[in-house]
């Protein structure tokens, strides 16, 4: 039987933002949710998805050589891509001369993914870093979560794993044991926005908090704060509410930010954001300040 | 504003006639010795410069010295008399980088001991130890040629001390008429006795450095600052005569002035902090900070300011060492014992003189006062895998320029090609050294005696010989800087994968698509692109990096400087890596024709994707002990790194467990906000400019100009 695999989006050494220390990021591909002010849109797809940059590219045309489904063309010297055609096999990347094609979602097993987890051990052990799992939505394929977790614990590893909470309990229940700490979203603090905007059901994620605290696991709540989205003196107050029922104690600020703007374009996918300005560093202390009573917070970025 | 910002605002305001009075004032001393013999007309145009000058003080300083003296202000020298002047020098024939006169730290250690007068009474008894000996002829007008240059210097120092009297007595601010009195007391004290307070040891240095400005002389280290100044600091700390704030405004007073010499053009002016002492112990103390945060407060560009890290540093020191760095300085570079100073001991110098080493220039190791001043050149590396490719022929002229190493279709495996290339780079070091003895020769360096520069390396005085002509302790070194790491280890990585392990292409067609610049090859090119680079921690690549590191080493130590030095290696672009691309065809990792190879030790240019922990282990597989001169790996971070402790502990910890595994040097530059908006201008110029922030990294030019303009508007608070 073949070793079973994840679909991976990217792996990424040095993530200083993704807990303490140096750590490695893992980032899964797949996700339930569609928050339209996500960073990294090309984790969404549950199918690996091609990211084409068009600025980079020169029409040398070596892409359409080895595309076995007709979605790279050029036209009368132009290279374009058809993107409903596209199968995402990965071919065109390796062929591309100008780095302007990437495949997001390549199924890599827990020994590949560990082997890069491993290069940096040193940095992990000098700065007390280790091993954060992320997305996408990691626990849609539990199953490889729970494995790669217990192999980095094997190496004495730290792992966190960063998820947005909507699963079944039972997806945290199959990577308990090797998880340190659980960062999980709260995106809204009440249900009709959250379904509004995210497409889920916030009373899950409060649930799986509460339940993972009641059961000694560490738990840090982890905030986007999207100007006009989530950022109403009446949002922030719901949210602590909600939050102080969990009993989670530490919360993590994390300002809105635009950097990922360029995947949606190499994504083909228009950005409905663009009038949301980053939130000013007053605003972040302000919203600090609500919470600083009742939770550690901190915030990140 | 405060008295340092008072100062600079001085400093900032230039006479209108700036133009250079050296060669006046050198004239003016060769025309009255034109009967003397050289060494000694040398020695008196010296003086003339040292002692003829204007002795500028500046109404805020603390630390008297500066380089305004030698401009033409409202001073009545005429253009003719100039003309005349440059006639005169240009016939006894000017110091140059050439003539071995530059790139120098000098043994300020020992002249803080013995003073002036101390100095003067050691040349004068080597000259009557030395009267009788069989080279007396030569031994004598050096010596002579010392005496007056030192003498000359004191008198200076009290001139100085002068004018620093005249204007204590013009100005009417208290605060201002106490320091120019200090100044005036130090200087007069000093034109004949060695310092003993703290302000008055770092005048004569400062002094010193300015007198070595005067006489043309560039990228004058002045070593380690921390080390030789600090028994003054403590004895005056204990004494009660001193406190941190007082030294640090010295230090301030001192250092800031270093930017006046960039009207002449730029200088590297290379000062070392921390690092091992000569016992073996760590040598970061309360001065290392005090420099540190002085350079910080000057906010100028330059000094070059190094930090050498050892094993058991302290945390506080890196820190400190980041935060400044944070500003968007650039500096201070980090360098690492453990690699420099093995380094430096295979050459046989002593372990203590290995210990004390500091760095001239931008990063050149060198053992102050010890060694005669640094050469070095460029070794365009890649140059010769275009040779091996090519039986020899150069791509871009059709030049038989390497020796006949046989047609790219006769190499049937990697070491078939590997043995052709290290024949061509031995051949390339033969033509290297060669062209460099002949310069050496051209450049007599023994008829440009350097007595003042002598009086300070060990043992010129005692032995009764110029620094260039066997009175160093140690002999001379050169360093030769190796272009082009990452294009060679990366090319021959492709060579390998695409080629020997791939099928489809042969060498000779890999050949064929270099000399047509891959016109038609687009495919192979690609191949080649995709095959393993150098900066991603893979082996498959960084063995070469190895290779590369080693053959040089092997290939330069078959060689000796005309005294019996040694060659060093340099893995650092020391000339630009733009004018060595232009050099060289195409080469097997993708490069095309022309374009810049890459620059010093760092990855080829986008081609490390996978962060700096990945490059850190990729650069510290060489064995670098065996690059005496020195390696620059150059990264950027986003200030948002260096904005609080618990950010910048990280990076603390990534630098630390690259200086374990190896690692020689690097140089961080937090990157500014004038840079960013130069990115948004220029995105040519940046393709490969990442910023990180929160853990997300992204290219800089391929982002929207309103996130842009976001992580702009962050860096401003960062």
């Amino acid at each position: 039987m073949a070793e079973p695999t994840a679909l991976i989006s990217s792996l990424q050494h040095f993530s200083v933002g993704d807990g303490p220390g140096i750590r490695s990021t893992v980032f899964f591909q797949g996700c339930n949710l569609r928050c339209p002010w996500c960073h990294n849109p090309e984790t969404i797809s549950l199918r690996p998805v091609l990211l084409f940059d068009p600025s980079r590219c020169t029409d040398c045309g070596l892409c359409v050589r080895v595309c076995p489904s007709g979605a790279q063309a050029l036209r009368e010297g132009h290279h374009v891509f058809i993107r409903s055609l596209c199968a995402g096999c990965g071919a065109c990347p390796d062929a591309c001369p100008a780095d302007a094609l990437r495949l997001s979602g390549r199924a890599m097993t827990v020994a590949e993914v560990l082997a890069f987890i491993e290069e940096d051990r040193d940095f992990y052990a000098a700065s007390g870093g280790g091993v954060t799992l992320s997305g996408g939505e990691p626990l849609l394929q539990a199953p490889f979560c729970a494995s790669l977790a217990a192999e980095c614990h094997r190496l004495g590893l730290s792992v966190i794993l960063d998820t947005a909470g909507q699963v079944p309990f039972a997806a945290f229940e199959q990577v308990l044991p090797h998880i340190d700490r659980f960062y999980i979203d709260l995106k809204c603090g009440s249900e009709t926005p959250y379904r509004d905007l995210c497409g889920g059901s916030l009373k899950q994620v409060l649930q799986n908090m509460a339940r993972l605290v009641a059961a000694g696991h560490a738990v840090t709540a982890r905030i986007p704060v999207v100007p006009g989205y989530n950022d109403r003196a009446s949002d922030w107050i719901q949210m602590r509410d909600a939050l102080q029922q969990t009993g989670v104690r530490e919360v993590h600020l994390l300002p809105y930010h635009r950097l990922g703007t360029s995947k949606y374009t190499f994504l083909g996918q228009p950005y409905g954001l663009w009038p949301v300005v980053p939130p000013s560093r007053e605003h972040m202390q302000a919203l600090r300040a609500i919470f600083a009573s009742d939770f550690d917070v901190a915030i990140e970025g | 504003m405060d008295n340092l910002s008072c100062l600079q605002a001085e400093i900032a305001q230039l006479p209108q006639d700036t133009t250079r009075l050296t060669t006046y004032y050198l004239a003016l001393g060769f025309a009255q010795h034109f009967d003397d013999p050289v060494p000694l007309a040398r020695a008196y145009a010296f003086a003339s410069l040292l002692t003829g000058h204007r002795k500028v003080i500046y109404t805020h300083d603390r630390i008297a010295g500066s380089i305004r003296g030698c401009m033409r202000g409202d001073l009545p020298i005429s253009d003719a008399a100039l003309t005349w002047a440059n006639g005169i020098v240009t016939s006894y024939g000017a110091n140059s980088f050439l003539t071995n006169a530059d790139h120098f730290a000098p043994d300020y250690e020992t002249f803080l001991a013995e003073g002036v007068a101390g100095t003067l009474a050691r040349i004068r008894s080597s000259k009557r130890q030395h009267q009788e000996d069989p080279d007396a002829v030569k031994k004598q007008p050096f010596l002579d040629a010392a005496e007056i240059a030192m003498l000359s210097f004191g008198t200076m120092v009290g001139q100085y001390g002068d004018a620093a009297a005249a204007l204590a007595a013009q100005v009417s601010d208290p605060i201002h008429k106490t320091h120019l009195s200090e100044i005036a007391r130090a200087c007069r004290k000093l034109s004949t006795d060695k310092p003993d307070t703290f302000q008055e040891a770092i005048q004569l240095v400062w002094l010193a450095h300015i007198a070595f400005l005067y006489e043309g002389r560039y990228a004058m280290a002045l070593g380690r600052l921390d080390q030789f100044l600090y028994p003054f600091y403590v004895r005056d700390i204990t004494r009660g005569l001193l406190n941190r704030e007082e030294a640090l405004e010295l230090v301030a007073c001192t250092l800031c002035k270093i930017g006046e010499r960039r009207i002449w053009g730029s200088d590297v002016v290379n000062i070392a902090i921390g690092g091992l002492r000569r016992d073996g112990t760590g040598g970061v103390n309360a001065l290392s900070y005090i420099v540190l945060e002085a350079v910080r407060r000057c906010n100028i560009p330059g000094p070059n300011l190094s930090a050498r890290l050892y094993d058991g540093v302290p945390d506080a020191f890196l820190d400190a060492c980041l935060e400044v760095i944070g500003t968007g300085l650039g500096y201070p570079a980090l360098m690492n014992d453990a690699v420099n100073i093995p380094a430096l001991r295979r050459h046989g110098y002593a372990l203590e003189d290995c210990r004390d080493y500091c760095f001239v220039g931008c990063i050149e190791n060198f053992i102050p006062g010890k060694q005669p001043p640094w050469s070095d050149g460029r070794y365009n590396s890649p140059k010769y895998l275009e040779l091996a490719m090519n039986n020899g022929v150069c791509m871009l002229t059709g030049v038989q320029m390497g020796p006949a190493t046989g047609d790219a279709a006769s190499f049937c495996s990697m070491a078939d090609f590997m043995a052709a290339l290290k024949a061509q780079m031995a051949y390339g070091a033969a033509e290297y050294m060669a062209r460099f003895l002949n310069e050496n020769d051209r450049h007599n360096r023994t008829r440009y005696t350097q007595p003042f520069l002598s009086c300070f390396c060990q043992d010129c005085i005692g032995r009764g010989r110029d620094i260039n002509d066997g009175g160093a302790v140690y002999p001379s070194v050169h360093g030769a800087g190796c272009m082009g790491i990452a294009n060679v280890a990366d090319s021959l990585a492709a060579i390998e994968t695409v080629i020997f392990q791939g099928e489809a292409v042969s060498l000779a067609t890999l050949r064929d698509a270099l000399r047509a610049n891959f016109a038609g090859y687009e495919a192979l090119r690609a191949k080649l692109l995709h095959a393993p680079k150098y900066g991603n921690n893979l082996d498959a690549v960084d063995r070469y990096a190895v290779w590369f590191v080693a053959v040089h080493d092997e290939i330069f130590s078959r060689y000796r400087t005309p005294d019996g030095g040694p060659i060093y290696t340099a893995i650092a672009s020391n000339v630009s890596n733009i004018p060595a691309g232009k050099e060289i065809a195409a080469t097997p990792d993708g490069r095309r024709s022309g374009q810049p190879v890459s620059d010093a030790a760092s990855p080829s240019h986008g081609m490390d994707k996978n962060g700096p922990t990945a490059v850190m282990q990729s650069l510290a597989k060489p064995d670098y002990t065996r690059v005496s001169c020195g390696t620059v790996l150059n990264q950027k971070y986003s200030p948002a790194l260096f904005s609080d402790p618990g950010k910048r502990a990280k990076l603390l910890a990534l630098i630390k467990v690259y200086f374990q595994k190896g690692g020689q040097e690097l140089q961080i530059n937090a990157v500014s906000r004038e840079l960013l908006a130069d990115a948004m201008d220029n995105p040519e110029k940046y393709r490969d400019l990442v910023v990180r922030v929160s853990g997300f990294s992204a290219y800089f030019t391929q982002l929207d100009p309103r996130v842009q303009m976001d992580i702009l508007e962050r860096t401003e608070h960062g």
